[in-house]
């Protein structure tokens, strides 16, 4: 798994003011990389790829790490602003030089719609697979205890998905 | 992306997720079903759809939920089971009259000759003797009451296996028509049920139990079959029935192909129908004229020499045996000569030495060690043709067993690619449910993330 490096993963410092157009370029494609990987497990969590799963929550997982970084960063800005978090763009143009108010203002609309769109597939993931791991319990229960058919015969213990979060 | 397309692609998700389990669960639930071919979801990813620049997956739908089998393996089994059927029914039939036919011990045939051959044994001994000469009376009326229950039961074993090709043709017609009403179902819908065609798999499978028989399969879904012999059971939506016709005690099958009525009786050779068949027509027909020939040979044998001799009454050219007319059963009517009686005995060759003379008992006696019945004596004809029977049974019993074997080996080949492993399956699930709860753990923390993102705008 190669995770670019980028503004967000070097520190977690508050960044030099030029920094913050990058950083919220940064974090967009961080969301971006997130919602395409949130949907692929759901998509794979069907499919006969289940090997590509535990791959991909780790990738989420990452994701979400560098998530996580940013928003400390965030919290760490707002905090020396002396804001709350819905004066988050006021915060960034104000350690923004006013020739590049427009590009900041620009990429902080990207970075909500980023993070909105990806909110939206969390949302069907989360109703996903709360669904499913419901109806999983009920037919593991009701399978539990049945003697063993014909047919040829895996091995007993199921193989593990491999993630790191 | 509007909200109908959120809800679209959840809805797809979801029913997506919904069919996999689905399918597994009722490949749990038929695990015992007989003919259920486990199933397998078949995921199609669907198109991705652009949002804000975004391109964005709408994840995956299910295209069709398809049966796991090998279509030749299938229809290997099939005729190995055809095979082993009829190979049981045969087994089955011969067991049968090996009871009630047997050479039982001190019972049968051959101990009922010797105690015959012994009288007369007895007979030129004192040849004038009455004892002497209605013991060789008694032991052949049991010698002829023996060959003569032989008779009858070879021909109602025959007989009464009527019942069972009519119960079996029945069954093949009904399981046919079924067939052909599947037929018609799965060509009018657009995706054939799974269920349907396991069910026309299922139906055929039982067809065959009954008679060998061959399948083709068009494009359109449409399965046609074929009976040993080349009779077509099932064209379409229509099946031309098997018929059963009376042919003298027994009975045939026959069936209209086309307009012309073919006799099918001799073409069907496996499945417990061609099974019944064999044993009644083969086996059992071929004992019933061993028995009538070893009849017809030794009476008139015995006969020729008894006309030779003369009785107490210093007559002559009687017969001892009666046997019936041409074309009856020689052993199930085979008779003692009516006028047989102690004084009609003809112990003696010559008239005028009629209370002395055994010449001609003696001649009756060393038919024991003549070979008249096809070149061998008729104790040894005897025993070699309940030899051959018990053979044919025993044989019949070692075929039963080895083709039911490898039948039993081919439905396990093929239940292990289309039947149902709980294990397997139940493995499937957990693997399932831990994929499903780490991808719940990622999603409460990105869900946090992103939420406290979209809070900034506020």
């Amino acid at each position: 798994m190669t995770i670019h490096d980028d503004p967000l993963t070097r520190n977690t410092t508050p960044a030099p003011a030029s920094d913050w157009v990058a950083h919220l370029e940064s974090e967009t494609h961080a969301l971006r990389e997130l919602l395409e990987a949130a949907t692929q497990t759901r998509a794979a969590s069907l499919t006969d790829r289940q090997d590509q799963i535990g791959p991909l929550l780790e990738k989420q997982a990452l994701l979400c790490e560098k998530l996580e970084r940013a928003r400390t960063r965030r919290r760490a800005l707002l905090q020396e602003s002396g804001r709350g978090r819905g004066d988050f763009l006021v915060a960034v143009l104000s350690q923004t030089p006013p020739a590049l108010h427009a590009q900041a203002t620009a990429r902080f609309s990207e970075y909500v719609d980023a993070a909105e769109a990806a909110q939206r597939e969390i949302d069907i993931n989360k109703e996903f697979f709360s669904i499913a791991l419901s109806a999983l319990d009920d037919i593991i229960g009701t399978v539990e205890g049945r003697e063993p058919s014909y047919g040829p015969r895996p091995p007993t213990e199921p193989r593990l998905v491999s993630f790191k979060a | 992306m509007v909200l109908f397309d959120i809800m679209y692609l959840g809805q797809n998700a979801l029913f997506a997720n919904q069919t996999g389990v689905r399918t597994t669960s009722e490949n749990i639930a038929n695990v015992n079903t007989p003919g259920f071919s486990r199933r397998e979801a078949v995921f199609r990813t669907a198109a991705a759809s652009s949002f804000g620049g975004l391109r964005l997956g709408q994840g995956v739908r299910v295209e069709t939920t398809r049966r796991i089998l090998d279509g030749a393996l299938n229809a290997r089994a099939r005729r190995q089971n055809s095979i082993a059927e009829g190979s049981t029914a045969r087994a089955n039939v011969l067991a049968r009259a090996d009871i009630a036919f047997g050479d039982l011990e001190g019972g049968g045939a051959s101990a009922a000759l010797d105690d015959f051959f012994e009288s007369l044994d007895i007979l030129a001994a004192s040849p004038q003797d009455q004892t002497a000469r209605t013991n060789v009376l008694a032991t052949a009326g049991r010698l002829t009451e023996t060959l003569n229950g032989y008779g009858r039961e070879l021909r109602l074993l025959r007989e009464e296996l009527n019942a069972e090709i009519r119960a079996e043709v029945s069954e093949v017609n009904r399981l046919g028509a079924e067939v052909a009403d599947l037929n018609s179902r799965i060509t009018q819908s657009a995706q054939p049920s799974n269920d349907l065609l396991d069910r026309r798999d299922q139906l055929i499978a039982e067809i065959a139990q009954r008679s060998g028989l061959q399948t083709i399969e068009q494009d359109n879904g449409l399965v046609t079959v074929v009976l040993e012999g080349g009779h077509t059971l099932v064209a379409g939506n229509e099946v031309q029935e098997l018929v059963v016709v009376a042919n003298g005690p027994l009975v045939d099958i026959t069936a209209g192909d086309g307009g012309v009525e073919r006799d099918l009786t001799d073409d069907i050779r496996s499945g417990s129908l061609g099974g019944i068949l064999r044993a009644r027509d083969e086996d059992l027909a071929a004992t019933q004229t061993a028995v009538d020939d070893f009849v017809t040979t030794f009476a008139t044998e015995f006969n020729a020499r008894h006309q030779a001799g003369f009785g107490l009454d210093g007559l002559g050219g009687r017969d001892f045996f009666a046997l019936p007319s041409p074309g009856a059963s020689s052993a199930e009517f085979l008779r003692l000569d009516p006028g047989l009686s102690n004084d009609t005995l003809a112990a003696a060759s010559d008239p005028t030495l009629i209370n002395g003379d055994n010449t001609n008992a003696l001649s009756l006696a060393a038919l024991r060690t003549d070979a008249v019945v096809s070149g061998q004596e008729p104790g040894d004809a005897l025993r070699g043709l309940l030899q051959d029977f018990g053979d044919r049974a025993f044989s019949s019993e070692a075929a039963s067993q080895a083709d039911g074997f490898a039948a039993q080996q081919l439905t396990e080949l093929q239940q292990s690619i289309s039947g149902v492993s709980i294990d397997e399956e139940m493995a499937n699930l957990l693997r399932f449910q831990q994929s499903f709860a780490a991808s719940a753990t990622i999603i409460r923390t990105a869900d946090e993330l992103t939420q406290d993102i979209i809070a900034l705008k506020r």
